[in-house]
């Protein structure tokens, strides 16, 4: 499990989280959702320890995050970031390998190699391995990306963890689903894994998620079931949206229907 | 998904395509390197044949009669050519690892420790030590003198790379662009203060000043090639030791930290090392540029980016560079020398555009 508690982040004298609390259990995929400029990615660079509280505490494993080495805590929690700065000509291959670097005392062994390609495999590159990265394009950079970080956790031990901001935000709708259900996969997997994500997409949210955690002005307003914090006056309060609510056709999962200007203007109408 | 699963899978799995690639990469630039060397030390106003090369190099080991040679062949090589070429190898070396290193660190393939600012702070304290220090300087004995301009070229370096480095940090943190930009302002002022240096030298001291300011080999002696030696070796062997952390800064520095490097140890490292090894270089032979721009680039377009590969790459392909254009810069007028740092620029830069443009059209782009 890896948890904020009461983690507040300022930037000068503005809040950029405010007492926020939250879990990524192991065995579930928690979303992060919220508008722009709610304090999703701030509360996932707390979780990941890039950014240092102000105020309460990141634990990871039931150890304070700062008790950890940067190296161990590298090989058993991985992070996805939203855009990576790669603009070097490596390969495919390699830049998935960079995952291995806190497992690797020299040189790569045979073993990092093949966990190299099972993880381009399950993001569905393996044909790209030997592809310069800088000639790919948004989409599949993000799930080399997540290859990357499926590298990194693949063989842990114990319990992992893996934290990404917006992974799919490149993403066509088949590959949107497959990265999801990949997350679902490995975190119901043994229940060993812990996935926190920020995500925009409220429909993918409700999916895939176990829990939802949904910010604005850097608090944690709701959290917890889709079906119970998806609701019409959440998402009112939350994004400043109408929408309606409806039963998902094949699922037992809430679906999210905003209304547009004009379909409030007829319902006025009638 | 678990560790179990990896052992027995049934893929078949090809090698790891880009290291293959990789090792026959550097063994073919080792080749080059060594060659370069040969051929470097055969050629000049006494020529001598590679099998005499190899014969006086053997003598001196103890292996006797694999050729004639005259001894002032032997004069000539072992105490001019030698010295020379191995200094060129050195110094080539040092400024292309630098560079690599550096390009690595700042993720801008454009960073050169001639664009932070190491370079010309070491030019700096190396005119102030010429100009000023010559009255200093006469009353030092011969062997610290050689020493003087070095260890003056490293303390400006260092100082130039801390001032940098104290403008671009706040609370542990380096802002790469910060950097770069305050390298260029700190290039300026001490281009400036080189500047006021020359107008107070005398006429032959602004003839060193000119000729060293582009760029020569000229000084090679053996006390002169140890003193670079064991100034640039730390670089040369320890550096590569980064390549990982210098691969995964690739990536951005949060991402870095994220895999387990400690992203500020690496940095503080790899400033002090290039600034030791860039040091030695300005002082023994000036401001010798593209090297440390050019050769990273090459093998990047070559071998790829992988720092692994790319790191002792660049090192091999600067010290070849570097005995071509100094066998060019002292073979092309004889008797009469190019400065060298003419000969890199005339050799290097139309190789490189027609490379870059190449590859451009092939849709890769250096970015």
């Amino acid at each position: 499990m890896i948890a904020a508690e009461t983690v507040t982040v300022r930037a000068g004298d503005r809040a950029l989280l405010d007492r926020v609390s939250v879990e990524a259990r192991c065995g579930e995929v928690l979303a992060i959702l919220g508008p722009n400029g709610a304090g999703k990615s701030t509360l996932l660079r707390a979780l990941s320890g890039e950014r240092e509280p102000d105020a309460g505490r990141v634990c990871m494993g039931g150890r304070r995050l700062s008790a950890w080495t940067l190296v161990e805590r590298a090989r058993v929690r991985a992070v996805v970031p939203q855009e990576s700065a790669l603009a070097f000509p490596l390969s495919v291959l390699d830049v998935v390998l960079m995952g291995r670097t806190p497992h690797v005392q020299r040189r790569e062994t045979v073993h990092d190699e093949h966990v190299g390609w099972l993880a381009l495999q399950a993001v569905g590159l393996s044909t790209f391995a030997t592809r310069r990265y800088p000639t790919l394009s948004g989409g599949e950079k993000q799930r080399v990306h997540l290859a990357r970080a499926l590298a990194q956790i693949w063989d842990a031990r114990g319990e992992r963890y893996l934290l990404l901001d917006e992974p799919t935000s490149g993403l066509d709708i088949a590959r949107q689903h497959e990265a999801l259900s990949l997350l679902r996969r490995l975190a119901h997997d043994l229940s060993r894994t812990a996935v926190a994500v920020v995500l925009h997409d409220l429909n993918l949210a409700a999916q895939y998620a176990d829990r939802i955690l949904l910010m604005r002005g850097g608090q944690a307003i709701a959290c917890g079931n889709p079906t119970v914090v998806l609701t019409e006056e959440n998402l009112r309060r939350i994004f400043g949206v109408e929408a309606v609510i409806v039963p998902h056709p094949r699922a037992a999962l809430p679906l999210v229907v905003p209304l547009s200007g004009n379909a409030l203007a007829m319902e006025k109408i009638e | 998904m678990n560790g179990a699963t990896t052992g027995g899978s049934s893929l078949a799995l090809p090698t790891h395509p880009s290291s293959r690639q990789g090792r026959r990469g550097l063994f073919a630039l080792a080749l080059l390197a060594v060659g370069a060397s040969f051929v470097a030390l055969g050629m000049g106003a006494v020529g001598i044949a590679p099998i005499q090369t190899l014969a006086i190099l053997a003598g001196k080991l103890g292996v006797d009669g694999i050729a004639e040679f005259a001894s002032n062949q032997q004069g000539v090589l072992l105490s001019i050519r030698l010295p020379r070429v191995l200094l060129s190898a050195a110094v080539g070396a040092a400024l292309a690892i630098s560079g690599a290193a550096m390009q690595g660190l700042f993720r801008n393939p454009l960073a050169d420790p001639g664009l932070v600012g190491i370079s010309s702070g070491a030019a700096l304290a190396a005119t102030a030590t010429i100009v000023l220090g010559e009255a200093l300087a006469l009353e030092l004995a011969e062997g610290a003198r050689i020493l003087l301009l070095p260890f003056a070229a490293f303390l400006g370096s260092l100082v130039t790379t801390f001032l940098v480095w104290r403008v671009a940090t706040r609370s542990g943190h380096t802002a790469v662009a910060t950097m770069l930009l305050a390298g260029i302002a700190l290039n300026a002022l001490a281009g400036a203060g080189t500047g006021v240096l020359t107008l107070l030298a005398t006429d032959p001291q602004l003839r060193t000043l000119t000729f060293w300011t582009l760029g020569s080999l000229n000084g090679a002696t053996w006390p002169a090639l140890w003193v670079v030696l064991s100034m640039t070796a730390p670089a040369l062997l320890l550096i590569p030791r980064l390549s990982r952390a210098l691969n995964a800064l690739l990536l951005g520095e949060a991402d870095a930290r994220h895999l387990g490097i400690e992203v500020e140890r690496v940095k503080l490292a790899i400033v002090l090392l290039t600034a030791l090894a860039v040091g030695a270089t300005v002082a023994a032979c000036g401001m010798i540029g593209f090297v440390g721009l050019a050769a990273p680039h090459l093998i990047r377009l070559l071998l790829g980016a992988d720092h692994r590969v790319l790191l002792p790459g660049a090192a091999l392909l600067g010290a070849a560079l570097l005995v071509i254009a100094d066998l060019a810069a002292r073979t092309m007028v004889a008797p009469a020398e190019i400065p060298i740092g003419i000969v890199t620029a005339l050799l290097g830069a139309p190789f490189f555009l027609w490379l870059m443009l190449r590859e451009v059209e092939r849709g890769g782009g250096l970015r």
